[in-house]
């Protein structure tokens, strides 16, 4: 039985030490670019930082990668959610949408956010500081409101 | 000893017969709703398309709660421009990448799988109607 344990873990040591060896692309655009969201648009630097801190490592060109985030296969968990988020909204390529894509974008981040079903859960855990409080969630769907009939142009 | 079979076997047929009449009744009324979709002022083609793919869920009278509180389409009307394109952008794309309707649901109605042709449709007609919004 002991051999048992000792062999499995053997395997399962070399398969993590063999995964390694997949490495995937790493999201690390340009951060300030003139079409991202901060530079397009005008939202109010504390909201737009807020915005940075809770959503760009999905929804931009430009991921902030924990220690953690290196080693497969927890890599390979990150590269899915940054392509599928950036796929839904890319903040760096805000200015290139266009005005009914923010319209919509805009919609949905003030639901999103104020329904708490972003930032993802795990996320909200693994970063506390990504946690909208209700003021945060208020002030976006302000902001969005704004935005939005500045698009609409009445 | 063979009373106890009665005590139970009798409740027990009871039941399993009136779940039945409950469930033939549910699909009784289902097939009638198919018939009765509200008239949404949208072009004829695109009311057919959403008839026979959407309406059962996405209406007032929906089977699930769920799709309603997504997009429910007796309400068109009352939803605000931002949110109207945002539900139309959803629309194509849902359609699009065959999300919607759902797998369970095709299983059940077949007929109610749009085809690339009305897919297309659609999309042409969420984009119309963005572009008549943001005017």
């Amino acid at each position: 039985m002991k051999r048992f344990w000792k062999i499995l873990f053997l395997i399962l040591f070399l398969g993590f030490i063999g995964v390694q060896f997949f490495p995937v692309e790493k999201n690390s655009g340009e951060l300030f670019s003139e079409t991202d969201l901060i530079q397009a648009t005008t939202i109010p630097p504390d909201l737009g930082e807020k915005i940075m801190t809770s959503c760009y490592d999905c929804h931009s060109n430009s991921t902030k990668y924990p220690w953690y985030g290196y080693v497969a296969p927890v890599s390979w968990m990150i590269y899915d959610h940054v392509t599928m988020g950036k796929e839904k909204v890319n903040f760096s390529i805000w200015g290139s949408y266009t005005k009914s894509g923010q319209v919509s974008l805009l919609f949905d981040m003030c639901k999103e956010i104020a329904e708490e079903t972003m930032p993802l859960p795990g996320y909200q855990k693994l970063h506390p500081e990504s946690v909208f409080n209700n003021d945060e969630m208020f002030n976006i769907c302000v902001w969005t409101e704004e935005e939005t009939i500045r698009l609409m142009g009445n | 000893m063979k009373r106890p079979i009665y005590i139970i076997g009798i409740p027990f047929l009871i039941f399993v017969l009136g779940f039945s009449i409950h469930l033939g009744n549910r699909s009784n009324d289902r097939s009638d709703s198919t018939d009765i979709k509200p008239a949404l002022g949208f072009p004829e083609e695109i009311q057919k398309i959403l008839n026979n793919s959407c309406l059962d869920c996405h209406t007032a009278d929906g089977m699930s709660e769920d799709a309603k509180e997504e997009l429910n389409f007796t309400d068109w009307y009352e939803y605000e421009d931002s949110e109207k394109i945002s539900l139309l952008e959803d629309i194509c794309e849902e359609m699009g990448e065959r999300e919607m309707p759902p797998r369970k649901y095709i299983n059940n109605h077949p007929d109610s799988k749009p085809d690339d042709e009305q897919i297309k449709k659609v999309c042409e007609w969420t984009k119309e109607e963005t572009k008549k919004i943001m005017e």
